[in-house]
């Protein structure tokens, strides 16, 4: 966040006045055509809606998002629990090879041609897969929340871990907006440089009222390299979640991204997940807890843009009182990806009586060699399921939540960095217990 | 339209030109020189009184142009569709009469020749030619029509429908499909012309199917046609309307509205292939009701044209209503054919099911798009959807958008799949060790891939369609 704009609101403010302030806060060259752009976007476009056939389902009738005062929201990294400082190795509290900067505060040095390389590569690698995929009617670029958090997000962090290197204690990011009526815009950039690993937590955690978070993750996977990531959310029931993420995934490399989200007044995720070399691999898992009247959404598109990829979108949704779900996945497989493989499941556990779920499984291929297929359920629990656990002496009441359970399980089972890491592992057992009642042990989740 | 040429128009010019080559047809469009282009008032003033209509069909027409006029395009797609129509520069009606060809002997040979391949049966061909806007074989029909008479059902082209059965019309007419709900809908109301009237009184099961050819006096398939199926309580029928064989048109721009009732216990089938030249834009509304224990089944093949549109809804509003769809869509060079379904669900206890089969080939495009919606209070809900696509080469593209919308959950179950993929080798392989060229082996499994369609269809529609598939795929190895 630009400090002199702090607290001002989108409505009072111009793009000449935005440019200049920008300029003045940040004279390197972070300031770039790019974000330029994004100035005009972020005051021009209409909040996202029709004809995006995901974000026109969002909630956002009593969202007022330009008369909110901007704020810069709280954006940490911790290791084990403790806060690390910024820089790498000694001092920061972070191993050897992994360094945390403040974008652009700290860009000086080694950390400035880091993130320039950073930058550099990503710009490329994103107008590569530009032009690889030809433009779809269906196909909404702009949003005005991506282009208002890349336009005015200031003191930004830059994950970056070095060549060869590997870090399995995943790295927490902690992303929210603690002023209450006000709106907080947020980039995390992530480089994971060639066969390194890297494990990241982000939490959207906070229990603060009626606020606005919109973070942009930006993250490129080199040569051989591989992301674990995991967003855990859960804020106020009367608070706005709009996340963006852009991973590309170069060849060789992987991405294992794990979602766990428990809703808010609006949650939405919009997800773009690039294969851009050959033999990438994505695995997205997500799973959604809503209940009450909340609302989460997810809008994820999955493009094969080299030959011999590979994805699989499992997203699983339980839905409480009158809460409402959206997923949007697509796989997009543009000419010459031969070989590849995407998979795209969405199943969805209606259990509230003015529960509400909205389902749009998408593909668009343009190559034939591939495989590919999605699917997607909705369901209650399965009366013979129900049938047979009492058939087996289980009171009705507990069969029901064994099958619940199960659906969660089958899911949480899958994602690596919740059987890892133990802050996770007991965030999704607190949040089950408050938000659902469900008792799933922790410790049976390793 | 712009009068630069572009890219695009190159490539219908070369689709048209190879169109000639396949089925060799011209029109002949002198009938056109009299006609007003545009759409204004006065030609809606204008055909209503050549039709002679009654004041309300007027006023029908009149309303509904205004909701035109003042309708954006659809968003959901691209504008570029749309941007090809020049509303200015179509005929909005063309006489009935036109003939294309004055004697059977006039007819090119290579027409015939068409025909001859499709096994397009001697009293059709002369209909389709435009020879004769009726069938030879006029006895056998007017036997038919007889019949129907005899069990008080009624089956007449819309125009004379709306001068016998007024009040039934107007009772029924944008009920499902109001003259607001799309653009075209809109335009379609407003200057409608040709389709069908068909009522079938309670009980009564019409055991054959009823085709739109066995119209005596029937207008041709028109490019603004309206058609309103009725079938009453405990009725039955199956209607078919278009043809396998190719329907050439000049106008480019074809949109009807279809509207079915289906009555407490009836069971309605429509069934539509449309093989519209490649110059055709397609848009069409088609929506049924089905009452309780009524069943509505839409089969529909889509070949043709250069855009289609369409996408059959059932609105189940009553327990024990069931809907389907099946359809597949063939989209070949230049192409681009986007159907789908729609279920709405709206009362307890009903179930439906689509399967919706798409072929992409020579870089055509093909697209599922559909709807499922379950409303609040309808418990005890079945639903499946199935989408296929089959690439045959590495350029053609297909696409799948299926919506899903549940407020509802008591025993609800929603299931959707969708697969894209293209003919393994290995199953080529296999046939072609049978001895099978690899021609034959292609068009077998393209064949085994839409046999859920075909095997819904009368006989010689289904030996029809498997031939039409075989001279599509032509040329189509090497």
């Amino acid at each position: 966040m630009i400090q002199s704009l702090q607290q001002k609101k989108l409505s009072e403010l111009n793009a000449v006045e935005l440019l200049r302030e920008l300029k003045k806060a940040d004279p390197s060259h972070y300031v770039s055509q790019e974000r330029m752009g994004h100035v005009e976007r972020a005051l021009e476009l209409p909040l996202p809606g029709a004809p995006d056939e995901a974000w026109r389902r969002v909630p956002m009738d009593s969202l007022g998002f330009e008369s909110r005062p901007i704020v810069a929201p709280l954006l940490e990294a911790r290791l084990e629990g403790k806060l690390v400082g910024t820089g790498s190795g000694n001092g920061s509290g972070l191993p050897a090879g992994l360094s945390v900067a403040r974008v652009p505060g700290e860009l000086d040095g080694a950390t400035y041609d880091a993130f320039k390389a950073f930058r550099e590569r990503y710009s490329l690698l994103f107008e590569q897969r530009r032009r690889k995929n030809k433009g779809r009617a269906n196909d909404v670029r702009e949003n005005k929340f991506l282009s208002f958090a890349e336009a005015l997000a200031g003191d930004n962090l830059f994950v970056r871990s070095e060549r060869g290197t590997r870090h399995d204690t995943p790295l927490h990011l902690s992303v929210h907006n603690t002023t209450p009526g006000s709106v907080g815009p947020a980039v995390v950039c992530i480089h994971v440089c060639e066969n390194s690993r890297l494990s990241v937590v982000v939490d959207y955690q906070g229990t603060e009222s009626n606020t606005v978070t919109i973070p942009v993750i930006k993250a490129v996977v080199a040569k051989g390299g591989e992301l674990r990531i995991l967003r855990a959310e859960k804020i106020a029931d009367d608070s706005y979640l709009f996340s963006h993420e852009f991973v590309l995934v170069e060849e060789d490399a992987k991405l294992n991204s794990d979602a766990v989200f428990f809703g808010s007044k609006a949650t939405m995720l919009e997800g773009l997940y690039s294969l851009m070399g050959r033999n990438a691999r994505a695995d997205v898992r997500g799973l959604v807890s809503v209940r009450g009247t909340q609302f989460s959404g997810q809008k994820l598109t999955m493009e094969h843009n080299a030959e011999h990829t590979y994805s699989d979108t499992t997203v699983k949704t339980v839905l409480y009182d009158a809460a409402h779900s959206l997923f949007a996945g697509t796989i997009k497989i543009p000419a010459g990806s031969r070989h590849s493989e995407g998979y795209e499941e969405n199943r969805n556990l209606l259990l509230g009586d003015d529960a509400h779920a909205d389902s749009i499984p998408q593909l668009e291929i343009v190559e034939n060699e591939v495989k590919c297929s999605h699917g997607a359920t909705m369901t209650s629990t399965v009366p013979e399921e129900v049938y047979y656990l009492q058939s087996r002496g289980l009171p009705e009441a507990v069969a029901e939540r064994i099958l619940v359970g199960a659906f969660y399980r089958e899911i949480l089972d899958q994602m690596e960095l919740v059987k890892e890491d133990e802050a996770t592992r007991t965030f999704v057992a607190t949040a089950l217990r408050e938000e659902t009642g469900l008792e799933l042990d922790p410790s049976a989740m390793v | 339209m712009s009068s630069e040429k572009t890219e695009v128009d190159f490539d219908v010019a070369e689709i048209n030109k190879d169109y000639e080559r396949l089925y060799g047809f011209h029109t002949n469009t002198d009938y056109l020189k009299n006609s007003k282009k545009g759409v204004s008032p006065d030609i809606i003033r204008e055909i209503s009184k050549i039709k002679n209509e009654p004041d309300w069909m007027l006023e029908f027409r009149l309303s509904s142009l205004e909701i035109f006029n003042s309708m954006p395009d659809p968003t959901w797609m691209d504008g570029s569709v749309f941007d090809e129509i020049n509303y200015e520069d179509l005929y909005y009606y063309a006489s009935a009469g036109d003939k294309k060809y004055n004697d059977w002997d006039d007819v090119p040979e290579d027409i015939k020749d068409t025909f001859e391949r499709l096994g397009v049966p001697e009293a059709e061909r002369k209909f389709l030619a435009g020879v004769s806007a009726q069938f030879e074989s006029e006895v056998v029909y007017h036997h038919v029509q007889e019949e129907l008479e005899k069990k008080g059902v009624i089956f007449l082209d819309f125009d004379t429908g709306v001068q016998k059965h007024g009040d039934l019309i107007r009772k029924y007419i944008g009920k499902l499909v109001p003259q607001g709900d799309n653009k075209f809908a809109a335009l379609n109301s407003a200057c409608w012309s040709g389709g069908s009237f068909v009522y079938i009184p309670p009980g009564v099961k019409v055991e054959i199917p009823l085709q739109a050819y066995f119209r005596i006096n029937a207008e041709s398939i028109g490019q603004f046609e309206r058609t309103i199926i009725i079938a009453d309580k405990g009725a039955s029928v199956h209607y078919i309307e278009g043809c396998t064989a190719p329907t050439y048109s000049k106008t480019a721009f074809h949109t009807g509205v279809i509207e079915l009732f289906a009555e407490e216990d009836a069971y309605l089938r429509y069934t539509t292939i449309q093989n519209w030249s490649t110059n055709v834009l397609n848009l069409v509304t088609q929506r049924a009701i089905a009452k309780k224990n009524a069943t509505v089944e839409w089969m529909d093949g889509n070949l043709g044209a250069k855009t289609t549109m369409k996408y059959p809804a059932v609105y189940l509003a009553e327990p024990g209503a069931r809907g389907r769809v099946v359809s597949i869509g063939y989209a070949n060079k230049g192409q681009r054919q986007d159907a789908g379904a729609k279920m709405i669900h709206a009362a307890p206890h009903t179930t439906s099911s689509i399967t919706a089969k798409s072929i992409s080939h020579n870089g055509g495009r093909s697209s599922y798009r559909g709807l499922i919606k379950v409303n609040k209070g309808a418990s005890h809900v079945k639903t499946d959807v199935e989408c296929d696509a089959l690439l045959l080469d590495d350029f053609s593209e297909s696409d799948t958008y299926p919506t899903i919308d549940v407020r509802e959950r008591k025993d609800v179950s929603v299931m959707h799949e969708a697969t894209v993929g293209k003919v393994s080798d290995e199953t080529i392989y296999y046939l072609r060790s049978r001895g099978i060229k690899e021609e034959d082996a292609l068009l077998m499994v393209v064949n085994g891939f839409i046999q859920e369609f075909t095997r819904e269809l009368p006989m010689e529609y289904a030996v029809e369609l498997n031939r039409l598939i075989a001279l599509e795929m032509e040329g189509s190895i090497g």
